[in-house]
């Protein structure tokens, strides 16, 4: 059965008739939940189904030092039962956070120069940030943390924000899909489409919920507590840094 | 060369099943009678991949709902309702326009080349998921199947009447909604793309105007 309601049937013994029903409610199935995957580092250059993560090297203000990719996918195998009192409705009989052997992934790059601790852009951190006088940089040290944690760390991250949002069941595409019914009046393929179209929605929700910014802005350089950690030391045009004092 | 366009013939009668004959911008999906061939498991996905709150693609239609053919139903109601599709793009914008799926997509497992299907559905608001949808509508097409896919120029108009049924499919969507009937609802239309034969995902496109509607429970 797939669905709750009342089945009733008609007994007849020694030619007089009884009409028995019961309620029976339907429980919903385990095992259903899709888990959040886990943060994977990619190199420059990965493809992200057409869009290609890089960062600039070396990094130049404005350019993200870090950046992310959320790909999502899901297939469902929809039936129909065949016989019983729910007969002709449709139900999903397994969801997989698949499609055509593409998994759910969350892909994460963080800007190689950032990463590389020889590198001028990396050295040119100098770590001499004042919050008094709002003056100087960032450390590498930092910044790379602090990079790292907004793509992907546990806390005050686009991953997290996307653990979160996919965590949530009114979300979990497999939590919703395990729900749905058909109704005995629509086909199979029907069913198939609507539900499609539902989880397409919560697909939409997470996107959108893994998009907002952590500590409410798109620059890294905030620590896990949204304090600002310093300015970053971009090169300017002729490829030169100021010098730490 | 007799044989070869004897050939031809007989593929273009093999792949080239009579989609529903239409008024050209107009496709009545109330029509079209129950397929013959049934399948009992459909598989079938979905999905896209997205970069550093790189925004959606936007929809490409505008959708309006012009009517529907109550004010006033019972939960369980089988409605029909007619949209018009409007080709906002600047460029000619393809649409699936048949019902008829195992014509165009005779085996499971394999999209024919320049697949597309598409959902439409009427919406009401629900304050978990944001929307509830009804029972809706599919439409197919594909390069193999003549008639089967509508090519929209720039600003061009269609109309589509199909048929819905108020049916939310979770139980516990139609257990909140239940709790509320009657229930005056607004209603919007809503056209999703659900294949697009590898182009990017577009953001389903939900009707600027709506369509009050009462639901009630059903009477026994």
């Amino acid at each position: 059965m797939v669905t709750s309601g009342t089945v009733s049937v008609r007994v007849v013994v020694s030619g007089r008739p009884y009409n028995l029903s019961k309620s029976i409610t339907v429980n919903n199935r385990s095992g259903f939940a899709f888990t959040a995957v886990a943060a994977q580092e990619v190199d420059s250059g990965f493809d992200c189904e057409g869009t290609i993560l890089s960062i600039p090297s070396p990094p130049t203000a404005g350019e993200k030092l870090g950046r992310y990719c959320l790909r999502q996918k899901f297939s469902i195998d929809a039936r129909e039962v065949n016989d019983g009192p729910n007969q002709g409705f449709k139900y999903v009989f397994s969801v997989v956070p698949s499609l055509n052997n593409v998994s759910t992934g969350y892909f994460y790059l963080i800007s190689p120069d950032l990463k590389n601790t020889n590198s001028e852009f990396y050295k040119a951190q100098c770590g001499n940030y004042n919050s008094q006088t709002n003056t100087g940089f960032t450390s590498g040290a930092n910044l790379l943390a602090n990079a790292i944690r907004h793509e992907a760390g546990s806390t005050q991250s686009h991953y997290n924000n996307y653990v979160m949002a996919q965590n949530d069941p009114s979300n979990n595409l497999g939590v919703v899909a395990e729900k749905e019914t058909g109704s005995p009046l629509k086909g199979l393929q029907q069913f198939t489409n609507d539900v499609r179209d539902i989880l397409n929605a919560r697909v939409s929700a997470i996107k959108a919920a893994t998009d907002v910014e952590p500590c409410g802005t798109s620059v890294i350089n905030y620590d896990a507590n949204c304090m600002f950690q310093g300015h970053v030391n971009y090169a300017d045009a002729q490829g030169r840094y100021q010098s730490c004092q | 060369m007799k044989t070869g366009l004897t050939t031809i013939f007989c593929l273009c009668l093999m792949v080239g099943p009579t989609v529903q004959r239409q008024e050209d911008d107009f496709l009545d999906l109330t029509k079209i009678k129950p397929p013959k061939q049934r399948r009992t498991s459909i598989i079938a996905g979905g999905g896209m991949a997205s970069t550093d709150g790189s925004p959606s693609p936007k929809p490409r239609l505008k959708v309006t709902l012009l009517s529907l053919d109550k004010r006033s139903y019972q939960l369980g109601d089988k409605f029909i309702y007619e949209v018009m599709l409007e080709n906002i793009t600047e460029s000619v914008f393809v649409i699936p326009w048949t019902s008829d799926y195992y014509s165009v997509k005779p085996y499971e497992g394999s999209d024919p080349p320049g697949y597309v299907s598409a959902s439409l559905r009427l919406v009401i608001k629900d304050e978990v998921s944001g929307e509830a949808s009804a029972a809706g509508e599919g439409v197919y097409g594909s390069e193999l199947v003549p008639g089967s896919l509508k090519r929209l120029r720039p600003g061009q108009k269609v109309r589509i009447r199909a048929l819905g049924q108020w049916w939310f499919g979770s139980e516990e969507a139609t257990k909140r909604i239940m709790m509320k009937l009657p229930q005056a609802y607004d209603v919007q239309a809503r056209f999703s793309f659900l294949d697009v034969g590898g182009k990017p995902w577009y953001e389903p496109a939900l009707s600027a105007n709506s369509l009050s509607v009462e639901l009630r429970k059903r009477q026994q």
